[in-house]
């Protein structure tokens, strides 16, 4: 079974921030209908309190801090539903930035699509960010590493593979990551070198 | 994600290996390696009561050909866990795919390090792993004026640049530096020969990769140069090549690799004896087999513990697990998504196969972006 292809919508969280006119009641009931676990939410507060996967939320001036906190939360997929009619609905769309988008008045055919292209979008961002964060904790021990190196090279007059081979031999013995010998070398160089001045 | 098929169906696996084309020579005992594992786990019972079921398409030695059957095995064919890559270009392909799609590559070959992915479990050296290693060695026994050669893509010349700077670390230094066609022919090696003769390293550095292995060893054979002191040492040259170019050929040269067929560990004995046994008793075995065949063993350790192949719930259960490998004791290493692999050195015999003359004591963790090298 492809993870990416099918939705489980029984194992779905979703949250319908919508006043309950006809499409706020056509959202709850279709999503309920999906199997999905629905909950209603309006007004909206300032930021979503509770875990969910999808949210389904009117764009308007008075939801916008809400819509501004779940594009931060990195687990919700924010699907727009916005009123053509409305004259600022497009820079509402802008500035809020929804993964996906319903107009109103919504049909039902949209919700499904928009459902499911928002969570594939939002699960992606994810795993994208979540290389993002090991690489910048690469290059921050890169960093690190290279400093210590340096330090050991001038302090002990060894050349740059002696020197690396220290530092990975005291982390294999103290059973801990390099990063953490290269800070030791640094900050007790640096405290070190404070105490001669 | 909850299973809507029936507890009896089989678990659908991708299988990427060319069995054409100009890599096919080490793509294809990769392909044996794996779907001898598979039928072990099938014979053992399958993974909870549910066989393995390969679905295999040919790339044919074309990067593009894997993008797109990682594509269709992601979405038609419904398979979310994808065995396959030789090439470091066939995996960059595969990469944007498995990372959109969500699925999980598992790819069993030594490569240039300097990459991650969520969705890659790689089960083949990175540069700490064999170069460091091999680096040491030959400045140490033979001199420190290298030569390199090697295939024209992304992997020799990305590793080239980390030869280099390991070289510069050690006092080492490059004198010559060439690139060939993965589809070069004989004639193109034996130019190359005139170069070396006029140049006389002390180690030729290859990263010549398939069917022109040979064609670069043959060349050198024919130039009448001496392996006891112009060696040609090489991180990919194994028995699936040295068997393609004949023993004579590649006697003396040297190769750095996580494993040998002549690896004398009790596990090794059995699936070389295994292996054979399937194949044909005149096959020889690889580093490249033995990544493919022990990845579906820790793959199917791993989803008889979860009983799902979604990428999110299984490949947390795979990040730190541990397998007898026939390398020996081996570890998926949770920080990088590499493998923790044992270095060994060999230099291949009048048999054809490789002369251990030099291992780690334990499996080496693996640094891919050589952080502390």
């Amino acid at each position: 079974m492809s993870s990416g292809a099918q939705i489980d919508y029984r194992q779905l969280r979703v949250v319908v921030a919508h006043p309950r006119d006809a499409d706020g009641d056509m959202l709850l009931r279709h999503l309920q209908r999906l199997g999905c676990r629905v909950d209603h939410l309006w007004p909206t507060p300032d930021q979503l309190d509770a875990e969910a996967d999808v949210v389904f939320c009117l764009i308007e001036p008075e939801t916008r801090p809400f819509c501004a906190s779940l594009m931060e939360k990195v687990h919700a997929a924010l699907v727009g539903i916005v009123d053509p009619a409305h004259p600022r609905s497009m820079q509402l769309l802008t500035d809020v930035n929804p993964l996906a988008v319903l107009t109103k008045p919504v049909d039902a055919a949209a919700l499904l699509t928009n459902l499911v292209v928002a969570r594939n979008n939002s699960r992606y961002q994810r795993r994208l960010q979540s290389k993002i964060s090991k690489l910048e904790e690469t290059l921050r021990s890169v960093r690190k590493v290279e400093r210590a190196k340096t330090i050991l090279m001038e302090q002990r007059h060894i050349d740059e593979s002696e020197a690396y081979a220290y530092l990975r031999e005291q982390a294999m013995k103290k059973r801990v990551p390099i990063g953490v010998i290269a800070s030791v070398v640094v900050e007790s160089n640096d405290v070190l070198s404070d105490e001669k001045d | 994600m909850a299973q809507r098929l029936s507890d009896r169906d089989p678990w659908r696996i991708g299988v990427l290996f060319s069995q054409t084309g100009v890599t096919a020579v080490i793509e294809e005992t990769q392909l044996r390696g794996t779907i001898m594992a598979i039928e072990e786990v099938n014979a053992a019972g399958g993974v909870n009561d549910r066989e393995l079921v390969p679905i295999l398409y040919d790339p044919a030695s074309e990067a593009r050909n894997f993008a797109r059957y990682a594509d269709k095995l992601l979405t038609e064919d419904g398979v979310s866990t994808i065995f396959g890559c030789y090439t470091s270009s066939s995996r960059k392909a595969v990469l944007p795919v498995v990372e959109r799609r969500n699925g999980l590559l598992w790819y069993p070959t030594l490569y240039e390090g300097f990459e991650y992915s969520p969705n890659i479990i790689y089960t083949g050296a990175a540069p700490n792993q064999n170069s460091v290693e091999l680096v040491d060695f030959l400045l140490e026994s033979y001199g420190s004026r290298f030569y390199l050669i090697g295939s024209d893509y992304i992997y020799p010349r990305e590793s080239n640049r980390i030869m280099r700077e390991l070289l510069r670390q050690r006092r080492g230094q490059v004198v010559g530096e060439h690139y060939l066609d993965l589809g070069a022919r004989p004639s193109e090696f034996r130019l190359l020969m005139r170069d070396l003769r006029n140049t006389r390293p002390d180690v030729i550095f290859s990263t010549v990769v398939g069917r022109a292995t040979a064609y670069l060893y043959q060349a050198y054979v024919d130039a009448g140069f001496d392996p006891r002191t112009m060696p040609i040492a090489s991180l990919t040259t194994s028995e699936a090549e040295v068997k393609l170019m004949g023993a004579d050929v590649a006697c003396g040269h040297i190769t750095a690799a996580p494993y040998f067929e002549s690896v004398k560990t009790p596990n090794n004995l059995s699936f070389v004896s295994r292996y054979k046994k399937r194949f044909g008793e005149d096959e020889p075995t690889n580093l490249c087999v033995e990544a493919a065949y022990f990845q579906v063993h820790v793959f199917a350790k791993a989803l008889a513990e979860v009983n799902s192949m979604d990428p999110d719930v299984l490949r947390p259960v795979v990040l730190g697990s541990e397998f007898d490998a026939p390398q020996g004791h081996i570890a998926i290493d949770s920080d990088s998504s590499h493998t923790n692999l044992w270095t060994r050195l060999g230099r291949a015999n009048a048999s054809g196969q490789f002369d251990v003359i030099k291992e780690s004591l334990w499996a080496v963790k693996p640094d891919p972006y050589l952080v502390s090298h």
